[in-house]
C-alpha cells in the first residue's frame, strides 16, 4: 500500500444504475465553468496506418471501458425524452447522441469528486 | 469512415486506443480553489500527457507510463487562463494544453466584450466589470514556457467556415504562424470550434495539414493526422 488514490478505481467502479437521472445531473451542471470529462478516442488518420495500442494498462482499461460505454449507450437509447446532454444542436443527431454519452460516461468514471475546498 | 459513430469508439475503446482529456473554457477568480481541488484530485491519479507522449504512442502502440494519462485542457484565450488557470497547475506541477483563438488576443481591450460575444466565446455574469477579457500574446508565451500552446482558429470559426484559400490562410494558416513565431514551436494540435473531426476531402482538412498539425482534436476523438 503507498496511500496513493488507484488511477483505476474510477472505472472500476460500477456503472451507474439510473443512466436517465445520471445524463439530467450532467444537464444541470454548469458545463461553460466546470471542467467537461471526457474519454476519447485515437485514431491515425494518415494514409495506410493504423493504431495499435501494446499498452498492458490501456488494454486492460480499454476492454473495462469499452464495457461501461455500452452500458451508458443501451441506457440513454432507452430513456424516455430529453437526451440531449450537451447543448450541441449543430451536430447530427447520431454524433450529438454519441457526445452525449461520452459526457454521462466521464461523468460518472472520471470527472474529478473532491472534497470541498479548504 | 466517419469516427463519430457508437461502432467506431466503441472499438477504440476496446482496443485501448482512448485518451482522457479534460476541456475548461472559463476559469474565473471565484473558481480558483476548486480548480485547484479538482485539478489536484486528477493529477494524484493520473500523469499528463505531453505532445511527445502522444508521438510515442502512435510509433510504438506504448504509453510508457505507469498511470493513466490525462490533457487538462483551457480553450478559448481568456485572461484568467493566465491569470489563474496556468499558475494553478504551475503550483501543482501539471503541464496542460491552452487553444487560443489568436484574433481575440489582438482584441483591444474595450472591445473584447463585444468580440466575445459575436464569436462563441461565453462570458459569465461575474464578469462585467473587468477591463479585458483575452490573454495577451506576451502571456501566451509565458505560458508556453510550461505548457502546450495548440490552435483554435483565428476568429473561433467551425470547419464549415472555412472554404476557400483565403479562408484557410487567416483562420488556420496565419494563427498556427503567429503561435510558432510568439512561443518558438509549431502547434502540435488544431481543434475548431464545435469540435469538427479531421477531413482530408475539405478545405478545411487540408488547410490543417498544410500547417504541419501532427493531432486534429475533435468532440470525440485526438486524430494523428501526419507524421
Amino acid at each position: 500500500m503507498t496511500g496513493r488514490p488507484d488511477p483505476a478505481a474510477e472505472l472500476s467502479a460500477p456503472p451507474a444504475g439510473d443512466v436517465a437521472a445520471a445524463a439530467a445531473e450532467c444537464k444541470a451542471r454548469i458545463l461553460e465553468r466546470e471542467g467537461i470529462a471526457m474519454f476519447v478516442a485515437l485514431h491515425d488518420a494518415r494514409p495506410g496506418r493504423e493504431l495499435r495500442v501494446r499498452d498492458p494498462l490501456a488494454e486492460a482499461e480499454g476492454a473495462r471501458l469499452a464495457e461501461l460505454f455500452d452500458h451508458y449507450q443501451r441506457g440513454l437509447a432507452a430513456a424516455p425524452v430529453d437526451r440531449e446532454v450537451e447543448p450541441h444542436g449543430w451536430l447530427p443527431p447520431e454524433a450529438a447522441a454519441l457526445v452525449d454519452v461520452l459526457v454521462v460516461l466521464a461523468d460518472q468514471h472520471l470527472r474529478a469528486r473532491p472534497g470541498p475546498p479548504p | 469512415m466517419s469516427i463519430v459513430t457508437r461502432r467506431s469508439q466503441h472499438q477504440a475503446f476496446a482496443a485501448g486506443a482512448f485518451l482522457r482529456v479534460v476541456n475548461w473554457h472559463n476559469t474565473l477568480e471565484s473558481e480558483r480553489r476548486t480548480l485547484r481541488a479538482e485539478l489536484a484530485w486528477y493529477a494524484e491519479r493520473h500523469d499528463p500527457v505531453l505532445p511527445g507522449d502522444l508521438d510515442r504512442l502512435f510509433e510504438t502502440g506504448q504509453w510508457g507510463k505507469s498511470r493513466p494519462g490525462l490533457i487538462p485542457a483551457f480553450y478559448d484565450g481568456y485572461r484568467n487562463h493566465a491569470t489563474v488557470a496556468a499558475p494553478v497547475c504551475d503550483e501543482l506541477g501539471i503541464t496542460a494544453w491552452f487553444f487560443p483563438p489568436t484574433a481575440f488576443l489582438e482584441v483591444p481591450p474595450e472591445q473584447q466584450r463585444e468580440y466575445a460575444e459575436g464569436h462563441d466565446i461565453g462570458l459569465l455574469a461575474e464578469e462585467p466589470g473587468q477591463a479585458a477579457f483575452a490573454m495577451t500574446w506576451d502571456d501566451l508565451e509565458r505560458i508556453s514556457r510550461r505548457h502546450v500552446v495548440a490552435a483554435h482558429t483565428a476568429n473561433h470559426v467551425s470547419d464549415r467556415e472555412v472554404t476557400t484559400a483565403e479562408d484557410a490562410e487567416r483562420e488556420v494558416l496565419e494563427p498556427v504562424r503567429r503561435i510558432e513565431q510568439a512561443t518558438g514551436t509549431r502547434p502540435p494540435a488544431f481543434a475548431w470550434c464545435l469540435g469538427a473531426p479531421f477531413d482530408p476531402s475539405s478545405p478545411a482538412g487540408r488547410a490543417v495539414v498544410e500547417a504541419g498539425i501532427r493531432y486534429q482534436v475533435s468532440n470525440t476523438a485526438y486524430q494523428r493526422i501526419a507524421d
